[in-house]
């Protein structure tokens, strides 16, 4: 387990490192001269060069990568260019939101999923198959947004449970954050609810036909008693694995449903960066999703070797 | 004898797909699925002939009409442009930008994929790849892309086909560390074929079929993609239609008429679900072993 680990951590390391490239050469590929748009239209050539040592834009491109890996690693973002704020900061807002409403909206589907997954798999080979298998196929089709729009209208607008919008930070008053983010909650958390249940449906088909199972069904432990103790709980640790790998389309629909119900999250700011061409804040934002992807996802393999000891370095990841 | 085994093999997995047809059709759920897919594909290609007016059209003396309106079938929007027809060039648009993910997707994952599969070297620089691809969610990506050369069809379909890669690659993988097991291929190895000859001729054939399903199971994830992106402003630009375009237009004005948000709601959920509904079937009719009845 230790090796399996130290391999992961050197890979994740690495993957890292790739990214970070990505992302500095992506930047170097943005349209326009960082010290043109800085100096004015009017600079002299010797301003101009005279910013570009500034800012470093002399150097080789390696030391540039240096120092651009440097800042990443302290943290030292810089300012919008829209705004003058500091990103740090307005990462530091921003990034509870999302992550609230993300931890939310996975709770949210495992719930969902697991328990549709479980009628999916009672069901099997009675009439009423088909209709539990159209309705995940069904969940995979909807687009989370579209939920969202018809959340507002039906709920809020017409019927006035929930609020259409706003956010309450959760240490301020918890019941009321929790309830305002109830329904947003709801709409990021189907397309994940969807996979869950399928994944769910389609482990518990196969650990409910092993050996141990049927042991333990032949010793009259009651059915739901198995069901729970032997069958799902198989199914829970492919679940681990299933929402590491689903976090990039998490990350993705926070983003559009931040922008339907108005939340001020890391979706909003992105947004806001991408229609002003705020440079220095789409370049953190992605360097905070992708770092923190890999993050994850590294742990995610850390309590699935803790959970499920038969992991070894060979064949774990497929 | 190693040529009559590689040119049997590739034979009988045509041999086998022709009955997969039969069998795909023979499931209710196989049989919805197919009849809904042809008419979605249908209704993408013939759509701008059969739209009664273009997508761009506006009648400003009709807006918001009701559905049903003479005229105006599923009504118009705030601009009094026909409903109907921004819906079928709409899907047309989406449809199209899933079928460039998915041959991007494809065409990047498998030779990638089939690589990794074979040659163990090349399997750890490609994880590293598939592993940073990940880390890059397709709208990140597409933020990135808008960044360097502005929100387009093309730059849509570019972040949705890479971040689709990884699945592509997988599925071929696995399969490919499979079949490099199979007789006919080591048969192939031991008469000296190269490389490509190996991967293209005796591999490759024999995983279409899997490449086949994934692609069924990508294009709708990649045609709501695309109308989220549409819908954030980061895919197709107005004033060409797009279903995300029409949701977003539509959040506007949605307390007034709700039909068109509603509309263009439920055409992204038959177009996906016909796909989704399709390559599950066909998974199923593919590998009779699979998952029912044992």
């Amino acid at each position: 387990m230790g090796r399996f680990l130290a391999v992961r951590a050197v890979e994740s390391l690495i993957t890292l490192l790739i990214s970070a490239a990505v992302i500095f050469l992506g930047v170097r590929a943005l349209p326009g001269d960082p010290a043109r748009a800085m100096a004015g239209e009017e600079a002299t050539p010797e301003q101009l060069a005279a910013i570009r040592a500034d800012l470093g834009l002399d150097q080789p491109l390696l030391v540039q990568f240096l120092a651009f890996l440097r800042n990443t690693v302290t943290f030292d973002l810089g300012t919008s260019t829209r705004t003058g704020q500091e990103i740090t900061q307005m990462l530091a807002a921003a990034i509870p939101v999302t992550l609230q409403l993300s931890v939310y909206a996975i709770i949210v589907a495992i719930i969902i999923g697991i328990t549709f997954g479980m009628y999916a798999e009672r069901r099997r080979g009675k009439p009423d198959e088909l209709l539990a298998n159209a309705g995940v196929l069904l969940g995979l089709s909807v687009p989370n947004f579209w939920l969202g729009l018809l959340g507002i209208l039906i709920l809020a607008v017409m019927l006035g449970i929930v609020p259409a919008s706003g956010y309450v930070p959760f240490f301020e008053s918890p019941v009321r954050s929790i309830y305002h983010l109830t329904l947003p909650a709801l709409v990021l958390g189907t397309g994940l609810a969807a996979v869950i249940a399928r994944q769910t449906r389609a482990s518990l088909i196969e650990t409910m036909g092993t050996d141990y199972v049927r042991t333990a069904r032949a010793t009259g432990i009651a059915p739901r008693r198995v069901l729970f103790r032997y069958g799902l709980r198989n199914s829970l640790i492919v679940l681990v694995t299933i929402v590491g790998l689903q976090l990039g389309g998490l990350i993705s629909g926070a983003v559009v449903t931040e922008r339907i119900f108005a939340l001020p999250g890391l979706g909003r700011m992105t947004l806001d960066a991408v229609f002003s061409r705020d440079y220095p804040v789409i370049q953190a934002v992605v360097l905070v999703v992708t770092f923190s992807y890999v993050l994850i996802n590294f742990l995610v393999d850390v309590l699935y070797s803790v959970v499920n000891p038969r992991i070894r370095t060979g064949g774990a990841r497929a | 004898m190693t040529t009559t085994a590689t040119v049997t093999e590739p034979r009988t997995a045509v041999r086998r797909r022709s009955g997969v047809l039969t069998r795909l059709v023979s499931t209710p759920a196989g049989l919805a699925g197919t009849v809904l897919v042809v008419l979605v594909l249908v209704a993408a290609a013939v759509g701008p002939l059969l739209a009664p007016y273009s997508f761009a059209e506006t009648n400003f003396s009709y807006p918001y009409q009701q559905l049903f309106t003479q005229g105006f079938w599923l009504g118009t929007d705030d601009l009094g442009r026909d409903v109907l027809s921004r819906l079928l060039y709409g899907l047309r648009a989406s449809l199209l930008v899933g079928l460039l993910a998915v041959g991007l997707a494809v065409a990047v994952g498998t030779p990638l994929g089939l690589l990794a599969g074979y040659w163990r070297p090349a399997d750890m620089v490609i994880s590293r790849f598939v592993d940073v691809t990940l880390a890059f969610p397709f709208l990140i990506l597409a933020v990135g892309l808008a960044a360097i050369s502005g929100a387009s069809l093309s730059n849509a379909a570019i972040a949705l086909g890479i971040g689709f890669i990884p699945n592509v690659l997988r599925v071929v993988r696995g399969e490919t560390m499979r079949l490099k097991q199979e007789s006919f291929v080591k048969a192939a190895v031991a008469t000296d074929a190269p490389l490509w000859r190996i991967l293209g001729r005796h591999i490759l054939p024999n995983t279409l079929s899997a490449i086949i399903v994934q692609a069924t199971v990508i294009l709708p994830a990649a045609i709501i993609g695309e109308s989220m992106l549409s819908f954030l402003g980061l895919g197709i630009q107005p004033p060409n239609p797009s279903l995300g375009i029409m949701l977003s237009d539509a959040q506007q004005y949605i307390y007034r008429a709700p039909s068109v948000a509603v509309l263009t709601g439920l055409t992204i959920i038959i177009m996906c679900f016909a796909f989704n509904l399709f390559g599950d079937a066909l998974r199923d009719a593919l590998d009779p072993n699979s998952s029912k009845g044992h």
